[in-house]
C-alpha cells in the first residue's frame, strides 16, 4: 500500500513537473506567430521579413525543378513569383504547372524567407516547412472568337485575291506568254471574264439609274401638269 | 529638297518592311499550330493578312525604280522602325496579352529595338507563339529588320547599303550587301544554334522537363544573343535558381555583344583579334572597373556576402547591363529598395556605355568610348608636348586605323545625342515624382537598349511615360542620326505643304 501510494506520488509529481515545464517553454519561447505575406511586401519589406517565418500563398507557375531530395517550385501570388525550396516530398503533392493552357495547383507554404540565401547564390526565396495544395489547378480554355475567325478568313480572300491580281498584272503580259493552263484560265478570267462581268453589271446599273431618273422626271412632270 | 518621287520611294520601301514583319510571322504561327494555340493563331493570320494586303497596295500605288538616296535611306530606317513596330504590335493587340494597342506598340518596340521592357502583365501564362514572337523581334532586331529585308526581299544595289548604315551600323563584312547581311545572319542562326543546344542541356541537367527546357533554350539564347531580354517567365533568369544556367547565359550575352565583323575575322581564323580589338580591351577595361565598384559597395553596405553571391547579383546585372541584354537575377524593385545609389548608378553607366559597334547591344558602343578617350589622351598629349610636335593616335580595330578628325567628330555628336536623349528621359520621368536614381536608371534602360528595370516600368505607368519610352528606344536604336533626318524631311514636308496651302 505503501509502495503504491509512493509509485502514485511519484508520478504526480513528475506529471506536474513536465506540466510546469511546458508551460515554462510556452511562456518563454513563445511559437512564432506565421503571416500570410504576399510578394510585393516580402520584397519590400526584405530586410524585416529576412529568416523569419512566413506563409505564402499563390499559383505554382512554370514546371518544379527537381534538384535532388529538394525541389524548386516558383509560385506567383499575383504580384511576383517568389522561389520555394521543398523537400522532394512536399514538391509531389503539385500535380499541375500554370502556364497559357493551365491554371496552375494554389498552394501555401510555411517557411524560412531569406532575402539573399547563402546557400542558394543570393537569391531570394523560402525554405519550405510545409506545403498545402489548396486548389488544384486546371485546363484554361481559349476558344477561337468567331469575329476573328471571319475576319481572318476575309483578309485571307482579299490577301488572295491581291496575290494572283500581282501575278497576272505583275508578270504576264499576253496570254500568247502563259505556258500553264491554269494561270491561261486567271489570265482570260482577269483579262476578258472579269471586266465583261464588271462591265455588264456596271451597264445594267446605269440602265437602272437612267430609268429611275425617268421614273423621277415622269412624276415630277406629271405632278406639275396636274 | 523632298519632293512627290521621294515620298513615292519611301513608301514602296516601306511596303517592303511591313511584308518582311508579316512574313517573319509565319513562326509563331507554326509554333501556335505546333502547340494547339488556335486562338492565337488567328491573330497572326489577322496580322499577316494585314500586313501583306499593306504590301500589296504599296506596290500597286507606288512601284519605282529610283536609286535610294542618303535622304531616303535615313527616312526609310526611321519610318521603318516604327512602321514595323505598329504591324508586329497588332497580334499582341488582338491576342489581349497587354492591356491597349499603346502597350502592344511599346512591348513591339522594345522587341525590334532589343530592349527587353516589357508592359505584358502576366508573363507567367503567355502563350507559347507569342513568346517566340517576342524574341524572333529581338532576334530580328538585333540583326537589324533591314538586314532581314535585305537578305530576302529586295535586290542589292547603292539604296541598301545606305539603308544598312543608317541602322546604326558602320561596318560592312563585304562590299555586297546582301552577302554581309546573308553573313550576319548565319553568325546570328549559328550562335542560336550553339546557345540552344548549350541551355537545353543545362536546363535538362537542372530538373527541367526536356521539353520545356529546349522551348526555354530557344527563348533565352535569342533573349540573351541579340542582347533583349524577352523571356517567358516574369522571374527572368532568377526562375531557374541555377548558377550553371546564369553562367551559360553570360557567355551567350557577352558573344552577342560582340562586332559581327569580329565574328567574321575570328571565325575565319584569325583568332588573335580578339585579344588586340580595341572595342575588347575597353568592354574589358570597363567591365572590371564598374565589377570594383559595384561589388566593393555591395560589400560594404552589408546587401550581399560570399563571392559567388556577389557574382550572381552584383557582376550578373552589371554585365547583363554592359551587353544591354537585360537579363536579371534580382526582382526590379530590390534594385531600388536594397541596392545603394552608387551600384545602381554603375549599372546606369554600364547600361550607358553599351556593347560592341556593328553588335545586337545598344548603348554608346565601345569602338565610340575607345575612340573619345583616344581623343582625349591626344588633346592632353598636345597640351604637354612641344607646339610643332605631330601627335598621331592609332587604334586596332580589325586593321590598324590612324584616329581621324571627322571620325572622331561624328563619334562625339552620336555620344552627345544619347546624353541629350538620356536627359530628356530622366527629366519626363522625374516629372512622375520617381527619384533621379530611378529616373536615370530607367531612362538609360530604355534609350540604351538594356531593358533592366528599377520598377518604374508597368503596365500601369502614365501613357506619356509609355511613349517617351517607345521613342527613347527607337532613337537609342537608330543612334539618333536617322531620327534627325527623319525629323528635318519632315519639318520640310510641312513647310512645302505650308507654302502650297498658304497657310
Amino acid at each position: 500500500m505503501a509502495n503504491e501510494s509512493a509509485c502514485l506520488v511519484l508520478v504526480f509529481l513528475c506529471v506536474t513537473a513536465l506540466a510546469c515545464s511546458a508551460q515554462t517553454n510556452e511562456t518563454d519561447a513563445p511559437a512564432e506567430v506565421i503571416n500570410l505575406v504576399g510578394s510585393i511586401e516580402l520584397i519590400n519589406q526584405s530586410l524585416y521579413y529576412d529568416n523569419r517565418l512566413v506563409a505564402y500563398r499563390g499559383e505554382v507557375v512554370g514546371p518544379v525543378m527537381m534538384r535532388g531530395d529538394y525541389a524548386w517550385i516558383n509560385v506567383h501570388d499575383g504580384g511576383y513569383a517568389i522561389g520555394l525550396w521543398c523537400p522532394k516530398g512536399d514538391a509531389k503533392w503539385v500535380k499541375v504547372s500554370g502556364d497559357y493552357n493551365k491554371r496552375g495547383d494554389v498552394v501555401e507554404v510555411s517557411g524560412v524567407f531569406n532575402r539573399a540565401c547563402l546557400e542558394h547564390g543570393g537569391d531570394l526565396d523560402i525554405h519550405c516547412i510545409s506545403l498545402t495544395v489548396l486548389e488544384a489547378g486546371k485546363d484554361v480554355p481559349h476558344p477561337v472568337n468567331e469575329r476573328k475567325k471571319m475576319t481572318a478568313i476575309v483578309l485571307g480572300l482579299v490577301v488572295l485575291v491581291l496575290f494572283f491580281e500581282r501575278i497576272i498584272w505583275g508578270y504576264k503580259a499576253t496570254e500568247a506568254s502563259i505556258r500553264s493552263p491554269i494561270w491561261k484560265i486567271f489570265f482570260r478570267i482577269r483579262k476578258n471574264i472579269l471586266p465583261g462581268v464588271i462591265a455588264e453589271i456596271a451597264f445594267t446599273i446605269c440602265l437602272m439609274t437612267i430609268a429611275l431618273v425617268v421614273c423621277v422626271v415622269v412624276v415630277f412632270i406629271a405632278g406639275v401638269l396636274r | 529638297m523632298i519632293d512627290r518621287k521621294d515620298l513615292r520611294l519611301i513608301g514602296f520601301r516601306l511596303g517592303n518592311i511591313v511584308l518582311g514583319v508579316g512574313l517573319m510571322m509565319l513562326v509563331p504561327s507554326a509554333v501556335a499550330v505546333a502547340y494547339k494555340e488556335w486562338a492565337i493563331l488567328a491573330d497572326f493570320a489577322i496580322s499577316i493578312s494585314v500586313s501583306c494586303i499593306i504590301y500589296f497596295i504599296a506596290r500597286k500605288l507606288l512601284y519605282t525604280n529610283d536609286t535610294m538616296q542618303h535622304k531616303h535611306s535615313m527616312a526609310v530606317i526611321a519610318m521603318g522602325w516604327i512602321v514595323g513596330m505598329m504591324i508586329a504590335a497588332i497580334p499582341l493587340w488582338l491576342s489581349g496579352s497587354v492591356n491597349s494597342y499603346l502597350d502592344a506598340c511599346f512591348e513591339s518596340m522594345s522587341g525590334w529595338t532589343t530592349t527587353g521592357l516589357t508592359l505584358v502583365p502576366d508573363i507567367d501564362h503567355l502563350s507559347y507563339s507569342m513568346n517566340i514572337w517576342r524574341d524572333i523581334m529581338q532576334f530580328v532586331g538585333g540583326c537589324g529588320i533591314v538586314i532581314f529585308t535585305i537578305a530576302f526581299l529586295v535586290r542589292s544595289g547603292k539604296g541598301e547599303v545606305k539603308m544598312y548604315l543608317a541602322e546604326g551600323r558602320d561596318e560592312r563584312i563585304y562590299p555586297n550587301m546582301r552577302t554581309t547581311s546573308r553573313i550576319i545572319i548565319g553568325i546570328s542562326l549559328l550562335y542560336l544554334l550553339i546557345g540552344t543546344i548549350l541551355l537545353s542541356l543545362v536546363g535538362w541537367y537542372e530538373g527541367l522537363p526536356f521539353e520545356n527546357a529546349v522551348y526555354d533554350a530557344v527563348c533565352y539564347t535569342m533573349a540573351a544573343f541579340s542582347t533583349g531580354g524577352f523571356v517567358p517567365h516574369s522571374q527572368s533568369m532568377l526562375f531557374y535558381h541555377s548558377t550553371l544556367f546564369e553562367v551559360a547565359s553570360v557567355i551567350i550575352m557577352v558573344i552577342g555583344a560582340f562586332n559581327f565583323a569580329l565574328h567574321f575575322a575570328v571565325l575565319s581564323g584569325d583568332r588573335k583579334e580578339i585579344y588586340r580589338n580595341v572595342e575588347i580591351l575597353t568592354l574589358t577595361m570597363t567591365v572590371v572597373v564598374l565589377t570594383i565598384v559595384t561589388t566593393s559597395w555591395l560589400i560594404h553596405y552589408n546587401v550581399y556576402s560570399g563571392s559567388v553571391v556577389l557574382f550572381r547579383k552584383g557582376f550578373y546585372q552589371l554585365i547583363s547591363a554592359h551587353t544591354t541584354a537585360g537579363l536579371s537575377t534580382i526582382y526590379p524593385l530590390q534594385m531600388s529598395k536594397e541596392w545603394p545609389s552608387l551600384p545602381e548608378f554603375a549599372i546606369t553607366i554600364a547600361m550607358l556605355l553599351g556593347a560592341c559597334a556593328c553588335s545586337t547591344g545598344g548603348g554608346f558602343k565601345a569602338l565610340r568610348v575607345a575612340i573619345t578617350a583616344k581623343l582625349f589622351s591626344r588633346e592632353i598629349k598636345k597640351t604637354i608636348y612641344p607646339r610643332n610636335a605631330v601627335i598621331i593616335e592609332k587604334y586596332h580595330h580589325l586593321t590598324d586605323t590612324l584616329l581621324r578628325d571627322d571620325y572622331a567628330r561624328g563619334v562625339l555628336l552620336v555620344i552627345i545625342g544619347y546624353i541629350v536623349l538620356f536627359t530628356l528621359g530622366t527629366i519626363i520621368t522625374m516629372l512622375y515624382d520617381y527619384n533621379i536614381v530611378d529616373s536615370m536608371f530607367e531612362s538609360s534602360s530604355a534609350v540604351a537598349n538594356a531593358g533592366l528595370s528599377s520598377g518604374i516600368t508597368s503596365p500601369s505607368m502614365p501613357a506619356l511615360l509609355k511613349v517617351t519610352y517607345i521613342f527613347l528606344m527607337w532613337a537609342g536604336r537608330l543612334e539618333i542620326m536617322s531620327v534627325f533626318t527623319m525629323v528635318g524631311i519632315l519639318y520640310v514636308g510641312m513647310r512645302k505643304l505650308k507654302r502650297r496651302y498658304s497657310l
